[in-house]
């Protein structure tokens, strides 16, 4: 086998640092007594995780991005799986559009949609424009395109046309067909973008302070607070969402790896 | 007495007619074949009744013992379908597959267990009731997709080439078994295959299509002996054919050559006519026949192609292949490049009409 070129190790250590150095050193500032004199921290404490964490606060924003992150989700997959399904089976000529409006959200910025939603919705009041379903509903706007992806990946692999019609044959209805036949068979495209919908609201900023602000605190407002007075309690929230998004980052490879192994599974039993 | 008819049905694709003014009756209990080449309708029309296609309207339609079908959803029609990619549902276990259209049907768990152990028992499968699809050959996979579709008792069955992802041997062991279960279970049942040993074998009645209209319908014996068109006798195994003029009430000339045919000629009056003579209904000899044989060419063997039963030889007749097949003990007569005689009976040829 060929040796691979001595620059590649070179450059596969020169990224990891680029990546790794930040989340070390935010990792570590969270638990130094003082980091502003020396090149290491002079000495380690968890007070500033005690103290970030130990605001009522705290449990309450992360509460609150837990519900529109779950929102946000579990709305994602009841609209977004049956409307793929259908685009794919029955408006195949509509796909192309559907696909440009599931890209749309990456060419908007956070600031001009939070913004256009204000205005578009100003005159329903600030009881809807401001709510926590306003947030959720932009948000599902804007992490649309990490749910419709795998949703479609796994529909194209899945042959649900012909899956369909057997259903059909057999005397299912369209309920008990998307039910029972087709949503267990695109289930790793589900929980992919699932978790890829939760993970994106989970950290989502600008939309959540410009939408709701302090009516209804997030994680992510209540962590850019806290840069503006300690550092170090914000480094312990930063890790904390860090933490949250290699979680479900590493339930997503969990669940694609596994989705793989079986049709492996099932190619090599062929 | 007819009980899935088809009439003057017809269906169009934007810029392509599939199937055009296909009028059929089926008895039932029968196994019908649509049999024909990529393209020509056959799955089309399989989907109409099934109701995944829409003839098109205002023309026609579909009836099953009487009743107009064409307006009902295919999950209430109470048809089954067995599709060639099998079309098993990857999620659940062979009896979860069965027992899934008995739970649509709201039958009793009971009724539901019973059932698929009856069926299983007759695909003789019981064993791989636990087991996922993948976990099955393609010839078992198709099976439980028989299996599953027949639990439902459909009132007709659909198979759309069920076989042609099988290897050789599961597909000739599985259409015997395929009939088998028909015939016990007396179903009606449409076919949908491009093999014509594979239609030919298992059908009662064989629908011979191409471009979207049938060309003739038949018993197998009827569709191979006497076919109606040349599109028939080119397609249902092979077939010299012979292009000529009639010069007299059963003589056709062809180039230098003069064939009888039988009297009963169907040229349809016209004089340009061909003459289609099948390879098994000829005699390959090694010098003159002479007087003793009728219709004698002769040419040079250009092949030798073994076909296990019998040889089929190519022999080059001034300019024109003429196919013929010798059986194992006459091939040592015979090498590549001989000059041979080829004869045949009047009553092996069949004449029809030609268009030019």
């Amino acid at each position: 086998m060929k040796k691979p070129p001595w620059w590649r190790g070179l450059a596969i250590g020169l990224f990891l640092i680029y990546m790794l150095v930040p989340l070390a050193a935010t990792l570590l500032f969270s638990f130094a007594t003082r980091w502003d004199r020396t090149i290491f921290p002079e000495g380690m404490t968890l007070q500033w995780w005690e103290a970030a964490m130990g605001r009522r606060a705290f449990g309450m924003t992360l509460m609150n991005s837990l519900v529109v992150s779950l929102a946000a989700m579990v709305a994602s997959v009841v609209l977004v799986t049956p409307t793929a399904y259908w685009t794919h089976l029955r408006l195949p000529k509509a796909r192309p559009l559907v696909e440009l409006f599931t890209i749309l959200p990456f060419g908007v910025p956070g600031v001009v949609l939070a913004l256009s939603l204000i205005r578009c919705y100003a005159r329903f009041g600030g009881a809807i424009v401001y709510s926590p379903g306003m947030l959720v509903a932009a948000c599902m706007v804007i992490s649309l395109p990490f749910m419709y992806r795998p949703v479609i990946n796994a529909l194209n692999a899945a042959d649900v046309r012909t899956l369909t019609e057997a259903a059909h044959s057999l005397g299912a209805g369209w309920l008990a067909t998307m039910t029972r036949v087709i949503a267990p068979n695109i289930m790793s495209g589900i929980v992919s973008g699932a978790l890829l919908v939760f993970s994106t609201v989970f950290v989502e900023f600008t939309l959540a302070n410009l939408l709701v602000g302090a009516r209804f605190k997030t994680f992510p407002i209540y962590l850019v607070e806290f840069t503006r007075f300690d550092g170090r309690q914000a480094s312990a929230l930063a890790v904390i969402s860090f933490l949250f998004a290699w979680a479900t980052s590493l339930a997503v490879l969990w669940v694609m790896g596994r989705a793989d192994r079986e049709r492996e599974g099932a190619l090599g039993a062929r | 007495m007819t009980y899935l008819s088809l009439q003057k049905v017809s269906k169009t694709f934007p810029g392509v007619a599939a199937v055009k003014d296909f009028n059929l009756e089926i008895r039932k209990g029968a196994l019908v074949s649509f049999l024909g080449p990529s393209g020509c309708g056959k799955t089309t029309t399989l989907r109409m009744i099934a109701g995944f296609e829409q003839p098109d309207p205002d023309v026609g339609g579909i009836f099953l013992d009487g009743a107009d079908i064409t307006p009902i959803p295919p999950s209430r029609r109470d048809i089954g379908m067995v599709f060639q990619s099998y079309a098993l549902f990857p999620n659940m276990t062979v009896a979860a597959n069965i027992a899934f259209g008995l739970q649509m049907h709201r039958l009793s768990r009971r009724e539901v267990e019973s059932r698929v152990e009856a069926i299983l028992d007759m695909v003789r499968l019981r064993e791989t009731a636990g087991r996922f699809p993948h976990q099955l050959s393609g010839g078992q996979q198709q099976r439980i997709a028989l299996a599953r579709a027949l639990a439902i008792r459909p009132r007709v069955l659909l198979l759309d080439e069920p076989l042609s992802a099988l290897d050789a041997e599961v597909r000739i062991a599985l259409r015997g078994e395929i009939r088998r279960i028909q015939s016990e279970m007396a179903i009606t049942t449409v076919y949908v295959t491009h093999d014509q040993e594979e239609a030919l074998s298992i059908s009662d009645l064989v629908v011979v299509m191409n471009r979207g209209v049938i060309e003739q319908i038949g018993a197998p014996e009827e569709i191979y002996h006497q076919p109606r068109t040349r599109f028939v006798a080119g397609f249902i195994g092979t077939a010299n054919q012979f292009n000529g003029v009639v010069v007299g009430g059963n003589e056709v000339a062809c180039n230098e050559i003069r064939l009888i045919t039988p009297s009963r000629a169907e040229s349809g009056g016209s004089p340009n006519v061909v003459v289609l003579v099948r390879p098994e209904n000829m005699t390959v000899h090694d010098r003159d026949p002479g007087e003793k044989a009728r219709n004698v060419i002769d040419g040079i063997i250009e092949t030798i192609t073994f076909h296990g039963a019998l040889t089929r030889v190519g022999v080059d007749v001034h300019g024109q292949r003429v196919t013929a097949d010798i059986t194992k003990s006459e091939r040592t007569r015979f090498s590549l490049n001989q000059r041979v005689w080829i004869s045949f009976l009047p009553d092996a040829c069949r004449v029809m009409a030609r268009e030019e």
